[in-house]
C-alpha cells in the first residue's frame, strides 16, 4: 500500500481511495435502495405495461393514488394511525422520562430488567388476553382500545431508550440546583427536562415510528370503524383488492411520511437507536 | 434507593415551613417512587395483568364456537400441542428463519459497519438511505417484495431469464420460501445491525490500531486479529437484541405469504394468530402463547449467559 501510495503519487491515492469508498457505498446502498424506487415507479406506471417488468420509460400517471385515495378507507386509517401512534407516543414519552431518569440516577436495575422484560414478550402472547378484555369491555375497535394497546410498545422503549440519554446529562448540573437551594424536583425541571430535550425528540420519533409501523395489534383488536394505516395496506395484499399499481401506491403513501423524517433527523435517529439497542 | 435520596435533601424541613417547602421536601424524598406510578401502572395493567390471564386461559378448553365456557383442563394443552405437525413445523421455521437471517445480518451489517466506520464526504446521505428499510412499514415493504418474487412478472425472475439462468418459483415454492423471506428479513434489518455494530467499533480502544500500524500489519490482519476479538461483546449484544426481534417476525410473512404454500411458512407467531383470531382455540393458542415466550426468554438467558462468560475472561 505506501509502495502503491509512493508510487502514483499522495493525490492520485487520495482520489482513488475515495473514489473506491463511494463505489463500494453506492453497491452495498444501491441495492437496498432499489426497492424504495421500483415502489414509487411502479405505482406510478399504467396498468397496461404491468406484465412488462422490463419497461422503465413510460409518462408516470397518478391515476393509481386517486383510486386508492377514493376506493379503500386508507384515508381514514392514516388519520387514525395518526391520533393512535400521537397519543401513545405522548404517553410513553412521559413515563420514559420520569422512569429513566429514576432509572438512571438512583440505579433502579430491578426496575430496568423488569422493562426489559415487558420488551421481550411477544405481542401474540398478550393479544389473546387483550382481545378477552376488549371484548368483555368494549374496547375492540376503538380509539381508546388502540392507543392503550400502542402503549405496549412506546413505555418500554420510551424509557429504555431516555435512560441512555439521561445518563449522559452530567449530574454535576443537577447538584450545582441543589447547591443553590433547589428541590430534587425543582433541579428536574429546570435542569435535567430542558437538557434532555434532544432526547426526547429522538425518543418521540422513534416511538411515533415502531407504533406508526405495527401492524398485529391492529389486525388485532382493530375493526371496521377503527384500523390503521397498515391494516389497510394489508388488504391490498389480495391481489383481488386492486391492481398492483394500486398496491404500490397504498404503500408509498404510508412509507414517504418516514422517510421525509429520515433524512431531516437522520443523526438522532441514529443516536436514539443505538443508544436504545446496546446500553 | 431512600438512603440516597435523603442524602440529596439539602435543605431539611424547618419547623415553621411553608405547605409549598413541605410539598416539595415529600416529592424529593418519594421521587423515585413518584416518578415511577404512571410506568408501572400502566405496565402492571397492560403487561402483567394479561400475562397471568394467558396463563390462566392456558389451562382452558376454550374454544370461541364449540366450547364458549372455558373448562379448567390443567395442562393438557401443554401436552397435546406436541402433537400438532403444523405446530412442530412453526416451531421449525420459526428458528429456521431467524438463525439464517440473523447470520446474514451480521455478516454484512459487519462489513458495511467497517464501510461507514471510514471517514468520507456525504456519510450521512449514505446512512439515511442505508437506514431507510428499517424505518419503513414492514407492511407496505412486504408488498413491494411480493410483487419483486412474482413468478410471472416480477423482478426478480426477470433480471434470472435477463441472465440466462432458470427461472425460480421465489416464494411459490415449499423449499424456496424460507429462504426468500429470510431475504426479506436480511434486506430489511441489515441496518440496523449497522448501527449497533457502528457504535461497537466507535467505542473501541484505539492504542491496539495504533501498536498494529506501527508493527505495520495489513488492514486485513488488523481485521481479523485485532477488530474483530474486540467486537465480540458487541456482536453477542447486538444479537442478543435483534434475536428476540427475528424469532417474533411477523409482519413480513402475513402480508408476503401468510405462512403458505402449504404452511411451509408458518412460524410459531403465526400459528398462534390464526389458531386464536381465524379458528378461536383460545385454550391451546394461549398455552402456545406462553411455549412462545418460554422459547425467547430461554434464547435471551444463553445469550446473555454467553456474554457475561466472555466478559469474565
Amino acid at each position: 500500500m505506501v509502495a502503491l501510495r509512493r508510487l502514483i503519487g499522495r493525490r492520485a491515492y487520495r482520489i482513488g481511495e475515495l473514489t473506491f469508498t463511494h463505489l463500494a457505498m453506492i453497491a452495498v446502498v444501491g441495492p437496498f435502495f432499489f426497492i424504495f424506487f421500483y415502489m414509487f415507479w411502479s405505482s406510478v406506471k399504467p396498468d397496461y405495461l404491468f406484465f412488462e417488468p422490463g419497461v422503465w420509460i413510460f409518462e408516470p400517471l397518478l391515476l393509481n393514488y386517486t383510486d386508492v385515495i377514493e376506493n379503500s378507507d386508507i384515508i381514514r386509517n392514516i388519520v387514525n394511525s395518526l391520533i393512535i401512534s400521537s397519543f401513545a407516543t405522548a404517553i410513553g414519552l412521559i413515563c420514559g422520562l420520569l422512569s429513566a431518569y429514576t432509572i438512571a440516577r438512583f440505579d433502579l436495575r430491578r426496575l430496568a430488567l423488569g422493562i426489559l422484560v415487558t420488551r421481550m414478550i411477544p405481542y401474540i402472547t398478550m393479544l389473546v388476553p387483550f382481545w378477552i378484555v376488549y371484548k368483555n369491555a368494549g374496547l375492540l375497535n376503538t380509539h381508546l382500545g388502540l392507543i392503550l394497546s400502542h402503549l405496549v410498545i412506546t413505555i418500554p422503549f420510551g424509557v429504555w431508550i431516555m435512560i441512555g440519554f439521561i445518563e449522559d446529562i452530567p449530574k454535576e448540573l443537577e447538584e450545582a440546583a441543589w447547591i443553590d437551594g433547589a428541590s430534587r424536583a425543582v433541579a428536574f425541571l429546570r435542569v435535567v427536562l430542558p437538557l434532555s430535550t434532544p432526547g426526547m425528540v429522538a425518543t418521540a420519533i422513534l416511538c411515533f415510528i415502531f407504533s406508526w409501523n405495527n401492524f398485529q395489534l391492529a389486525l388485532v383488536l382493530g375493526g371496521f370503524d377503527v384500523s390503521t394505516a397498515p391494516v389497510s395496506v394489508f388488504k391490498y395484499a389480495d391481489p383481488e383488492s386492486g391492481s398492483m399499481g394500486q398496491m404500490m401506491a397504498a404503500a408509498t403513501l404510508v412509507t414517504l411520511p418516514v422517510f421525509v423524517i429520515v433524512l431531516f433527523i437522520q443523526k438522532q435517529l441514529t443516536a436514539g437507536l443505538t443508544v436504545g439497542g446496546i446500553k | 434507593m431512600t438512603e440516597k435520596a435523603a442524602t440529596h435533601q439539602l435543605h431539611p424541613v424547618a419547623a415553621g415551613a411553608s405547605a409549598k417547602d413541605r410539598l416539595l421536601t415529600w416529592l424529593d424524598f418519594n421521587l423515585a417512587v413518584i416518578f415511577n406510578v404512571p410506568t408501572v401502572v400502566l405496565l402492571a395493567g397492560l403487561v402483567a395483568f394479561p400475562t397471568g390471564l394467558v396463563i390462566w386461559t392456558s389451562l382452558t378448553d376454550w374454544q370461541l364456537v364449540l366450547n364458549k365456557d372455558p373448562n379448567f383442563v390443567g395442562i393438557s394443552n401443554y401436552v397435546t400441542i406436541w402433537q400438532e405437525e403444523r405446530w412442530l413445523g412453526g416451531i421449525f421455521n420459526t428458528f429456521y428463519y431467524a438463525i439464517v437471517s440473523l447470520t446474514g445480518q451480521l455478516v454484512l451489517g459487519m462489513a458495511t459497519a467497517l464501510l461507514f466506520n471510514r471517514n468520507f464526504a456525504g456519510k450521512s446521505f449514505y446512512r439515511s438511505i442505508w437506514m431507510m428499510p428499517m424505518i419503513s412499514m414492514s407492511v407496505a415493504i412486504s408488498l413491494v417484495w411480493a410483487i419483486m418474487f412474482n413468478t410471472t412478472y416480477g423482478m426478480l425472475n426477470f433480471l434470472l431469464s435477463g441472465l440466462g439462468l432458470p427461472e425460480l418459483a421465489w416464494t411459490a415454492d415449499p423449499l424456496l420460501v424460507m429462504p426468500s423471506l429470510i431475504l426479506v428479513g436480511i434486506w430489511q434489518w441489515t441496518p440496523f445491525m449497522t448501527l449497533l455494530l457502528l457504535a461497537g467499533l466507535q467505542s473501541l480502544p484505539t492504542d491496539p490500531f495504533e501498536a498494529a500500524k506501527i508493527d505495520g500489519a495489513s488492514k486485513w490482519r488488523v481485521l481479523i486479529h485485532i477488530t474483530l476479538p474486540l467486537m465480540q461483546g458487541h456482536i453477542l449484544v447486538a444479537l442478543i437484541l435483534r434475536s428476540i426481534f427475528a424469532v417474533k417476525e411477523f409482519d413480513t410473512i402475513m402480508a408476503i405469504t401468510e405462512g403458505g404454500p402449504n404452511y411451509a411458512s408458518e412460524t410459531m407467531n403465526m400459528n398462534i394468530y390464526f389458531n386464536a383470531f381465524e379458528y378461536g382455540y383460545m385454550g391451546v393458542s394461549s398455552a402456545k402463547g406462553v411455549i412462545f415466550f418460554a422459547f425467547i426468554l430461554l434464547i435471551q438467558l444463553v445469550l446473555i449467559k454467553l456474554r457475561r462468560r466472555q466478559w469474565s475472561h
